[in-house]
């Protein structure tokens, strides 16, 4: 039973010491021990979740704390990783079969325990081609390119989400032999073939630019993408992830 | 979470019954539950919300920009400008600009308890007609490399870009009030009389892209062979610009933008640094710049 003045006062009465001094001390007691369980919820209310210790997750590179994660993976260290894309991946370099593909290493998957703000950081170095087969229906060797950039945890990837926030490599080295001595004739550098690019994708979990999912629970957002050319060799990427619970 | 929230009794109050009675009714309360104790205590506080807002993310919003046409169709073309100044394009889907905006007032505002956060994306394309690095201009586009015996080979300095910078309006919803953010010149100054640039230190919230480059076919470990210009083909460009109270006043933000100009080349003069306009290499449709789709979207964050 929740706490109960023993003496209420009354107008045009007379106001005694030993009636205020009677609330007080009851008060005292119930609060010094006296509450009784069933003025508590009968079930628990706090859970482990609800204090949240921060959790270091070496393999992303992530840590998280009470406000969010924070962190991010690169291509080198101890573990060189890198990575790639090549049409035929993508669909063969032929527009109508165009495909989206997830590049391997350059994603996180993360449990956000509240509604958050996402912002998500990519960079990569890249070698694009040389490509010149000439198999039917791919575009023109100097417009082969490569486009790359984030995806959100959709699956399989949509096509039509992807030009929300791209960054695009025109790549495929021109400067190239077919014939004897085949391979690169100048230096990528300077053949349009060799670039870094970096951008960033911003995803709000609420309001009227809500677009992508960001709810509660898994979240998962890395790099994807297209190519028209051959094979690209990604030699250099990281990818940086921070989310603040709103 | 709830709490006792009633002034103390002060020396010359007056007893009443009726707020005797409700100091005592304060302590009456029965719903000691997760609301008071779990969300109230703990994790509202951690989650602390501003307006609705995020604690550590107060607000932040992107927006699509330029043309969504991420496969080429019909990409919009911006021309060189053949005259200095010249106003600024907006990027927007060749019908209007793209802007972010407006926001409401007092959502976007930056004090000095906060971060302005700032990032953007394009997909362009720089394309030319022609060797237009050839034109005589101020600064010049090319460069004289002498010959180990006499004469000289021309060759491009591939210096020559396009310039994608930032604009906001901190002045109102209405939209019509764009400035260059701080440290963010317009490309107007004079400082020669002739040419019109800023100096590099006020192009904070700048990107560039290559207009073209080129290459020398070797000729006896000489550059004296034909100079061929390499297709810059469609790529992403990007930059980010921060702004804090220590850089200037508290500010709302109504809105942003992203604007570009070009051709562009740097330029030295009284051993200060300038990236200005290049004009005098622009004849007609010569040198152009094509772009699709971006983003444009910004974040603030609590700091203090």
């Amino acid at each position: 039973m929740a706490y109960s003045p023993p003496n209420t006062f009354a107008p045009a009465t007379t106001l005694t010491a030993a009636d205020i001094e009677g609330n007080n001390e009851a008060l005292r007691v119930y609060l010094h021990g006296a509450i009784p369980a069933a003025d508590f919820e009968a079930k628990s209310w706090m859970q482990t979740r609800h204090i949240q210790p921060p959790v270091y997750s070496p393999f992303e590179g992530l840590q998280h704390g009470v406000s969010g994660h924070q962190g991010g993976q690169w291509s080198g260290g101890t573990t060189v990783r890198l990575t790639f894309l090549s049409k035929y991946l993508t669909g063969g370099g032929v527009d109508q079969n165009r495909v989206w593909q997830r590049i391997p290493n350059t994603s996180f998957s993360v449990q956000l325990r509240h509604p958050a703000f996402c912002l998500f950081h990519y960079w990569y170095e890249v070698e694009v081609g040389p490509d010149r087969s000439d198999n039917a229906g791919q575009d023109p060797t100097a417009e082969r390119q490569i486009w790359v950039g984030p995806y959100v945890g959709l699956n399989p990837i949509q096509d039509a989400l992807m030009p929300l926030s791209l960054q695009q490599e025109a790549g495929n080295n021109l400067g190239t032999l077919r014939t004897d001595p085949v391979g690169a004739a100048l230096p990528y550098t300077v053949a349009s073939g060799y670039a870094q690019r970096d951008g960033t994708m911003l995803i709000e979990g609420t309001g009227p630019n809500a677009t992508l999912p960001t709810g509660v629970g898994e979240f998962t957002i890395g790099l994807c993408g297209y190519s028209t050319v051959d094979r690209a060799a990604i030699v250099n990427w990281s990818v940086c992830l921070e989310t603040f619970y709103i | 979470m709830s709490r006792i929230n009633r002034p103390p009794v002060l020396d010359g109050d007056a007893i009443s019954a009726s707020d005797l009675n409700d100091r005592y009714a304060d302590y009456t309360q029965t719903d000691i539950n997760e609301f008071n104790t779990r969300d109230a205590a703990v994790d509202l506080p951690q989650f602390e919300r501003d307006n609705n807002r995020g604690f550590l993310a107060k607000v932040g919003t992107s927006v699509l920009i330029g043309k969504q046409d991420f496969y080429h169709a019909a990409p919009v073309t911006l021309n060189g400008m053949g005259t200095a100044p010249s106003a600024a394009y907006v990027i927007g889907d060749g019908v209007s600009d793209t802007v972010l905006g407006p926001l409401g007032a007092g959502l976007a505002v930056v004090d000095d308890t906060n971060i302005l956060r700032v990032y953007w994306s394009l997909n362009v394309r720089p394309q030319f007609t022609g060797t237009p690095w050839t034109t005589s201009s101020t600064p010049s586009a090319e460069y004289q490399v002498p010959h180990t015996s006499a004469g000289s080979t021309g060759v491009a300095t591939n210096a020559t870009c396009w310039a994608l910078y930032l604009q906001w309006d901190v002045t109102s919803a209405a939209l019509t009030n764009w400035t260059e953010v701080p440290y963010q010149g317009d490309f107007t100054a004079n400082p020669t009389g002739t040419i019109r640039g800023s100096l590099l230190e006020n192009t904070a919230a700048t990107s560039v892209v290559p207009a073209w480059t080129t290459r020398h076919d070797a000729v006896d470990r000489e550059a004296t062979g034909a100079e061929v210009a390499n297709p810059i083909g469609w790529r992403g460009v990007s930059g980010h610009y921060f702004y804090t109270t220590a850089m200037g006043a508290s500010v709302t933000v109504y809105g942003l933008r992203l604007v570009v100009k070009g051709p562009m080349h740097p330029f030295n003069f009284n051993g200060r640094n300038y990236l200005v306009q290049q004009p005098d290499i622009v004849d007609g449709g010569n040198i152009t710049l094509q772009h699709t789709v971006g983003r444009l979207g910004f974040i603030i964050n609590k700091v203090k």
